[in-house]
């Protein structure tokens, strides 16, 4: 058995210094109808490290594994390139082996990273204060509308969850907010442009609306365009606009939620350094004003002095959380995704400034390359017309068509986007393609739709 | 080794350049200005620059691979070092969660396989590994006990909390929509007769952590079960203590309908500096109907994800959970084996004992009883000199051992809680107590050691009042 260092001897010692004839009587407490047999367990012996490894790398190779620079799937995991120097450093143990900082003396490695990540997350959505992290976007969004919920002294219970929004995203927020009462009301989207109807948004503002949501990129992955006016109608009637974005590539280059007028940002970091790995660990992330600091759910951490006058950071605020408040917490979340924040971190750290603003740009142009070449392609259509990053949706003649193209691309090694609806396909291209491979994928899909 | 290390932004250059990025291989016109955004704030630096500033970082911290971690209620056991191998495995990493279903076999059948050894351990009838961490867990298994209710007879609000429980549960059940009832548990175990008048028509469950947050196995949970039951009402346990009963008893045999296991604490995985965790959720069969979707099923040999479950409570999380984090804990179960998972309680609750026999007579032991995997002591011998479980705690660091938990479980006045876990040896369990002991004689002899400690480490006492009062959170740009 791994891992386990007594030898007999030891054992005998440590039972004689406790005063019991064997480790059995240590289980006493257990009622003895209910001890299992030695053997009970249905289960399989173990197996050496060398067995296991091929074990789970079997398993690991039936899945089906595509290329890079041949996957258009995104839909809320992105493929991104993921520096080497990542793995490197968050595989130190001395980060992935600790607990919580409680200790904050020896634990200034984790609350140091996480105060740069909360500035990072800061200056990406351009407000104050950040939290160390959430289980996912789609959960953090739920704690943003609780956030937005106790913010107005929970008086208001409406909320207004645009079309166009992550479809998982819409369905875990239905779960959170139901034992509270909070409507969902949805906003409807333009047909046309495929972003969210400005005047479907105005339509459901009423004294009982809560909070207007709005996703930039969104599903479709078109930008809001409008994002602006909609946080400048919903303040203006006392209503908390509350930006999400998914796929956090696009604010190297888009506007950020601040200078878009939004007080409350709902980060997925998933695009910021981590694998897709069939949907997690991912993270989310809150970011908002200052005057909801003391609503805002999960930890955070903050700057001091220690009693020698050195800089320092702990978790602070810790009257919001579970383990002080119990059941008047902000929220229930103790462990959270801090590695995987780690990660985004590094990343960001990694590619810099510039790099960061240019990985925007790239995914942009090599998206639109990809669409203009599709849209030429007899019996495709652009399904939208709005502004979008790096995601857009085809829409073909049939389901049938449709189809037929999927199976055929996946039998040329293409990972061919998500399908979408009756008749259509959301494709993601990033910085992992080039032309050459949006060609390529493009020429084997006017075969299979000619 | 360096003491401080600047901030990345303080370390950062403007024109420093790094070149991880596919240079765009196409022209495209940019979008119109006024979606456009100027400089960000981020930092620049170099490769080394960023690895040395992380490395510096890393050693102002203290994992379970840098030496004694006892944080009860914790489990900081050894983490594999195959668990991280297998999880960097491309064949898991680079797949999408909307591949299709044919493509990704091998991800659905490890979840399949995880879920049916974690059934098997507990005794339950249906399982979710969706739930990110413990509270999530904790969280999930309310929501389903309240749609259970909701389908027969109707909502009941209130959930039954013994002082005893772990503190998230309060939480946990307030964000499901319920409320909670505070009920203190004489000597230690909760007896029936504790909550009997409790249980009414609006109870929806009793959420107990067994063992409890001091150690002891609440050997009444049979009857209190069987109460419960009697009274249409439920019984949630806490599994974040696994570690103490796994392969001795299945809890489910007593009587429990719902159960969260914290992947990150019994089952090896690392907790990350905080995350991420991943907290299953096992349930009796009267709870199955309701499991968060999708569940993982499998149909002759092919593996399946099933959304269609009439009456699911819906969605907790996007995708299907921690994924990467079931592989290291499939992993480590294939190498327990059965005998394996026996062997873990065993050792872990003789550790636990062991420090308690070497400790008893330095140290108030606030309950009798027959210990499991911890064990709390608390401050009072030592409140005599002016000492307190913080000074001891920080003392500690002097001697390069992580501190237990400290004033936790709030039944404890200063309650120093430890959890050696199986995987530490005698020597170092040796070397614990001799500090304990030595530390114990510190606060007799040279209290001021234990006041103005800990002295050696990166940074000292810190000014968390301050902190809190005016919350500095990021560094302005």
């Amino acid at each position: 058995m791994p891992y386990i260092p007594h030898t007999t001897d030891d054992i005998k010692a440590m039972l004689n210094t406790i005063g019991k004839k064997s480790v059995d009587e240590l289980f006493n407490s257990i009622p003895s109808k209910f001890r299992l047999k030695a053997d009970a367990l249905k289960m399989d012996k173990g197996l050496s490290e060398s067995e296991a490894k091929e074990k789970v790398e079997g398993v690991a190779n039936s899945n089906r594994v595509f290329a890079s620079s041949k996957n258009f799937m995104g839909a809320g995991a992105y493929n991104h390139f993921i520096p080497s120097a990542i793995n490197h450093i968050v595989g130190r143990s001395e980060f992935y082996t600790a607990y919580t900082p409680y200790q904050p003396e020896i634990s200034q490695g984790t609350l140091q990273a996480i105060f740069e990540f909360q500035t990072m997350m800061c200056r990406l959505t351009g407000l104050d204060v950040s939290n160390a992290s959430m289980y996912d976007g789609a959960t953090a969004l739920a704690e943003a509308v609780m956030l937005a919920y106790r913010a107005k002294r929970e008086k208001k219970k409406t909320v207004i969850v645009p079309k166009n929004l992550h479809p998982e995203y819409d369905a875990v927020l239905k779960l959170s907010l139901a034992p509270f009462g909070l409507n969902i009301v949805h906003a409807d989207l333009d047909e046309k442009t495929g972003e969210i109807s400005t005047a479907s948004v105005k339509s459901h503002i009423t004294p009982d609306a809560l909070c207007v949501i709005v996703q930039s990129p969104n599903y479709y992955g078109v930008i809001e365009s409008a994002a602006k006016d909609i946080a400048a109608i919903a303040k203006a009637a006392d209503v908390i606009p509350i930006f999400v974005c998914v796929e956090t590539t696009s604010l190297g280059m888009f506007k950020s939620p601040a200078e878009l007028g939004f007080d409350i940002a709902v980060l997925e970091i998933q695009s910021l350094g981590n694998p897709v790995a069939f949907g997690g660990p991912y993270a989310g992330v809150i970011v908002t004003k200052n005057e909801y600091v003391r609503s805002l759910p999960g930890r955070i951490i903050g700057e001091t002095k220690d009693i020698d006058g050195n800089r320092a950071y702990v978790l602070t605020l810790a009257t919001r959380e579970q383990h002080i408040r119990r059941e008047k917490a902000t929220s229930n979340i103790c462990s959270n995704q801090a590695l995987v924040a780690l990660r985004s971190s590094v990343y960001l750290s990694l590619v810099g400034e510039d790099g960061y603003r240019e990985l925007s740009k790239t995914n942009y142009a090599l998206a639109h390359y990809a669409k203009e070449q599709l849209e030429k392609v007899n019996g495709i259509t652009i399904k939208y017309s709005g502004v979008f990053y790096n995601e857009f949706v085809v829409s073909f003649k049939s389901k049938d068509v449709r189809e037929k193209a999927y199976t055929s691309l996946k039998k040329d090694g293409f990972l061919p986007g998500l399908r979408h609806g009756e008749n259509s396909m959301l494709v993601a291209v990033t910085e992992m393609q080039t032309k050459q491979s949006i060609d390529t994928y493009v020429d084997s899909l006017r075969r299979y739709v000619a | 080794m360096k003491k401080k290390e600047p901030l990345i932004f303080e370390i950062s250059k403007q024109g420093r350049k790094s070149d991880y990025i596919n240079h765009s291989s196409v022209d495209c016109k940019m979008p119109s200005g006024d979606l456009l955004r100027e400089r960000i704030g981020l930092p620049n630096v170099s490769e080394l620059q960023a690895v040395r500033h992380y490395t510096n970082l890393s050693n102002l911290n203290f994992g379970v691979d840098t030496g004694f971690y006892p944080l009860g209620s914790c489990t900081m056991k050894y983490n594999p070092k195959i668990n991280e191998d297998m999880a960097n495995l491309v064949g898991f990493n680079n797949v999408h969660p909307y591949q299709d279903e044919e493509d990704v076999q091998g991800s659905l059948k490890l979840m399949y396989e995880l879920g049916e050894m974690l059934k098997e351990i507990s005794g339950m009838a249906g399982i979710t590994l969706i739930p990110a961490a413990g509270a999530h867990g904790e969280n999930t298994g309310i929501r389903l006990i309240n749609a259970y209710h909701r389908a027969h007879g109707g909502f009941r609000k209130k959930i039954i909390i013994p002082d005893t429980a772990h503190g998230t549960n309060p939480a946990s059940s307030a964000f499901a929509g319920n409320e909670v009832v505070a009920v203190e548990s004489k000597g230690g175990i909760l007896r029936k007769a504790d909550i009997e008048h409790l249980v009414d028509s609006d109870t929806a469950a009793l959420m107990v952590t067994n063992p409890n947050t001091l150690g002891l196995f609440e050997s009444e949970l049979a009857d209190i079960a069987e109460l419960l039951h009697s009274r249409g009402a439920l019984l949630y346990c806490d599994g974040a203590n696994t570690n103490a009963w796994m392969g001795q008893v299945k809890l489910g045999d007593m009587g429990v309908d719902v159960i969260q296991y914290n992947l990150h604490k019994t089952f090896a995985t690392p907790h990350g500096g905080g995350g991420p965790g991943s907290g299953p959720v096992v349930v009796s069969q009267k709870l199955v109907p309701y499991l968060p979707v999708p569940i993982v099923v499998k149909e002759g040999s092919t593996y399946k994800l099933k959304y269609d479950l009439k009456d699911t409570i819906g969605r907790i999380k996007g995708f299907y959970g921690n994924f990467l984090v079931y592989v290291k804990a499939y992993t480590y179960l294939l190498m327990l084996g059965k005998e394996g998972v026996k062997k873990v309680s065993d050792m872990a609750v003789l550790n636990a004992n062991y420090i308690k026999a070497r400790l008893k007579d330095t140290y108030n032991i606030p309950f009798e009883g027959d210990n499991m995997h911890e064990v709390v002591l608390s401050d009072k011998i030592q409140n005599e000199f002016g000492i307190k479980t913080m000074d001891i705690a920080k003392r500690l660091l002097d001697y390069d051992m992580h501190p237990p938990t400290i004033y936790f479980p709030l039944v404890v006045h200063g309650a120093i809680m430890i959890e050696p876990t199986e995987t530490e040896p005698k020597e170092e369990l040796d070397m614990f107590c001799d500090v304990m002991i030595k530390v114990a004689d510190e606060a007799k002899n040279h209290p001021e050691l234990l006041h103005d400690a800990p002295h050696n480490t990166p940074v000292r006492r810190c000014d968390e009042v301050g902190a809190a009062k005016t919350p500095v959170v990021c560094l302005k740009d």
